[in-house]
């Protein structure tokens, strides 16, 4: 099977800062790590791999730095990794991201099926899976927890909030995979040093079937972030006592006010 | 005044008659000083009126250091100068700390401060608990798992003002003098600490083991050819014991930092190698360790490596769980104090400290969480609850036995 897994490098968690006078993110490539989801989507495509033959292909798009958690996904199985590293690839939104990675996916053949992380620990739109499924017009899945194949059927367990879903759906797919449920696994000392030896591969502009930098980056992305504040909370608490019915009836009519 | 700041010990205060170690104590009263000014004049009067005093910072030591013994406590978790708690002295590289501002405020502190600088700078001395202040980890001489490569508290810090207990501010330059001042019941006021520029990249290298004895060849063979390049350090070795394991695991689900995966039933022992440097010096030193972890035959799967500080937090995290599982245990058995032992030797072949305390153990029918450095070895011996009717005299004379 051929298995592509998108990953993002993000700030780490305990190091996320706002920058109050910009309203934005504050990044530095000193405090970056691998998305944690996308941890999650490695996992999921690494336990296909234990079970069945099968490639994985880790992309992601950034700076040069990204390349770093490209090596981590080498690091814990993955067989090939591509850098989306463009100048026109900045600043892109969901559409313009999901745009790129079709492109990319395109352009390296097609895959049985393509794994995202559920959220970005940065953007946290969520966003970016379904919109990469519907570029390419692959189906789409979310909280897949595992995967398997029986002929070109894709046999998916999906983990709903109180059930658990099985289902076939043939090749290719889009899924996300399931938060909290997939423990990672950690990169050994000899494949971690292995993947420093692997090349990574950068792709550009130029590498794709679409060239028109419309589609990419800023200039391809609808989205303006006009500005990002932490919403004043201007309403004081009130604390109602009294028994559940009277308080669902104060409820009631608080809303009605 | 001095009565200003007094507070009469009330049932509200009861948790400052306690730190990690468990025991508790008794005192009359308690003062937070949150200025020089107050400090200065809370010493004077206590000096008068002879009553005894005890320094408490985060409460965080497990040597019992904190606990009072009567008369009054003087508490520094809120001594930061009004707020104003650091000063960066960019060109000697040296962050001048109040000493109630606790590691992770200082942490915070430096990487906002560093957050867009090219190059950014850090406190290396961590005894893993973030919320010890800089005042306790320095008077009772914390022993940092980084002070392998970046020294000890006596190396990482330039220079301390204390309030003497005379209530005249001094400076020091020199740790044995201030030990001195602090044992008379001197109290740190500021700190100079030595910042050192933040590493390219940090690597957690950790090795499980599946019997003690490879573990402690993994160790003798370490101590023997340790990899040493100018572009890389290994700034931390430590070693952890099956019961150390067992009650790090236990912390699992009560503490969402213990994120590492479970570990194999049969996994007796862990060592965790933490390096620091470039790309280059640390793959170099990587190597090496591979080569070691075949010749112990260590199997592959009991590799494992975390890149970056926060992936490498994760083991630091595991480590610091240990003694946090331990200490949560003697307070829900309401033991009258943590039991433990800690030895340094300089050994060439730490495999004879560490045998040592493992025979008495089995020998004494004793559980104990053994955990620490392993390369020099300096470790802790935490007796587990159900040990309790070991004494002050046989731990003492236990400790003989291994020095």
């Amino acid at each position: 099977m051929k298995i592509c897994v998108c990953i993002k490098q993000v700030p780490s968690s305990d190091k996320l800062r706002m920058d109050e006078k910009e309203g934005t993110l504050m990044r530095s490539e000193r405090n970056v790590c691998i998305n944690p989801s996308d941890v999650e989507a490695l996992e999921l495509a690494l336990r296909i791999k234990d079970k069945m033959k099968a490639s994985i292909t880790v992309i992601t798009m950034g700076p040069q730095s990204a390349e770093n958690v490209l090596r981590y996904g080498l690091a814990m199985g993955a067989d090939d990794a591509y850098l989306l590293n463009d100048n026109a690839f900045s600043g892109s939104d969901v559409l313009a991201t999901s745009f790129t990675l079709a492109e990319t996916i395109k352009m390296l053949g097609g895959f049985d099926l393509v794994i995202c992380g559920k959220r970005t620990l940065d953007g946290d739109t969520g966003l970016v899976p379904m919109a990469l499924a519907a570029q390419l017009e692959y189906s789409f899945y979310a909280d897949i927890k595992s995967i398997s194949l029986n002929g070109v059927y894709l046999c998916m367990v999906q983990n709903n909030e109180d059930e658990i879903l099985k289902f076939e759906t043939p090749i290719p797919s889009v899924v996300t995979a399931a938060e909290d449920v997939l423990t990672p696994r950690i990169a050994s000392l000899k494949s971690k040093l292995m993947s420093t030896r692997k090349k990574i591969q950068y792709l550009v502009l130029e590498n794709m079937k679409v060239k028109d930098r419309i589609h990419y980056g800023l200039k391809g992305s609808p989205t303006r972030v006009v500005e990002i504040y932490i919403p004043k909370i201007k309403s004081k608490e009130r604390i109602q006592t009294g028994t559940s019915r009277e308080l669902a009836d104060k409820i009631v009519s608080f809303i009605k006010k | 005044m001095f009565e200003d700041f007094r507070i009469a010990l009330t049932e509200k205060y009861d948790a400052y008659l306690s730190d990690e170690s468990k025991k508790r104590g008794h005192a009359d009263s308690i003062c937070f000083p949150k200025n020089k000014q107050e400090l200065i004049e809370i010493q004077k009067f206590l000096e008068r009126s002879k009553v005894k005093r005890t320094i408490q910072g985060g409460l965080t030591g497990i040597g019992g250091l904190a606990v009072p013994d009567g008369g009054c406590i003087i508490n520094l978790s809120f001594f930061k100068e009004n707020g104003k708690m650091i000063d960066l002295d960019e060109g000697k590289k040296l962050a001048c700390v109040y000493s109630g501002v606790t590691l992770k405020e200082l942490k915070e502190a430096l990487f906002q401060k560093y957050i867009k600088a090219k190059t950014a700078y850090f406190w290396a001395m961590d005894p893993t608990e973030e919320t010890a202040t800089i005042g306790g980890i320095i008077a009772t001489d914390a022993f940092g798992i980084s002070s392998l490569h970046y020294g000890d508290v006596s190396q990482q810090v330039e220079k301390v003002e204390i309030v003497s207990v005379e209530g005249e501010i001094k400076v020091f330059t020199e740790y044995r003098q201030l030990q001195k001042q602090l044992y008379n019941g001197a109290v740190i006021t500021r700190a100079w600490l030595n910042l050192a520029p933040v590493p390219e990249e940090v690597w957690n290298i950790s090795f499980l083991f599946y019997d003690d004895q490879t573990a402690f060849t993994f160790l003798d063979t370490l101590k023997k050819r340790i990899p040493k390049n100018t572009e890389a350090n290994i700034v931390a070795v430590e070693y952890m014991n099956d019961d150390a394991l067992v009650n790090g695991n236990s912390m699992r689900g009560f503490s969402d930092k213990i994120t590492i995966p479970e570990f194999e039933e049969s996994i007796k022992a862990l060592i965790f190698v933490e390096i620091h440097g470039n790309k280059k010096g640390i793959e170099d030193i990587a190597e090496t360790l591979l080569v070691l972890s075949d010749e112990c035959n260590i199997p592959e799967k009991n590799t494992w490596v975390f890149v970056g500080q926060t992936e490498a937090h994760r083991m630091r995290n595991f480590r610091h769980a240990v003694p946090e599982a331990i200490n949560q245990k003697i307070g829900e058995t309401h033991l009258a104090c943590k039991k433990y032992l800690h030895i340094k030797r300089n050994l060439e072949k730490p495999s004879e400290l560490l045998n040592s305390l493992k025979k008495i153990l089995v020998r004494e029918k004793i559980d104990g969480a053994v955990y620490g450095n392993g390369l020099i070895p300096y470790v802790y011996c935490d007796f587990l609850p159900g040990n309790q009717f070991l004494t002050e005299e046989k731990i003492n004379k236990l400790k003989k036995e291994l020095l």
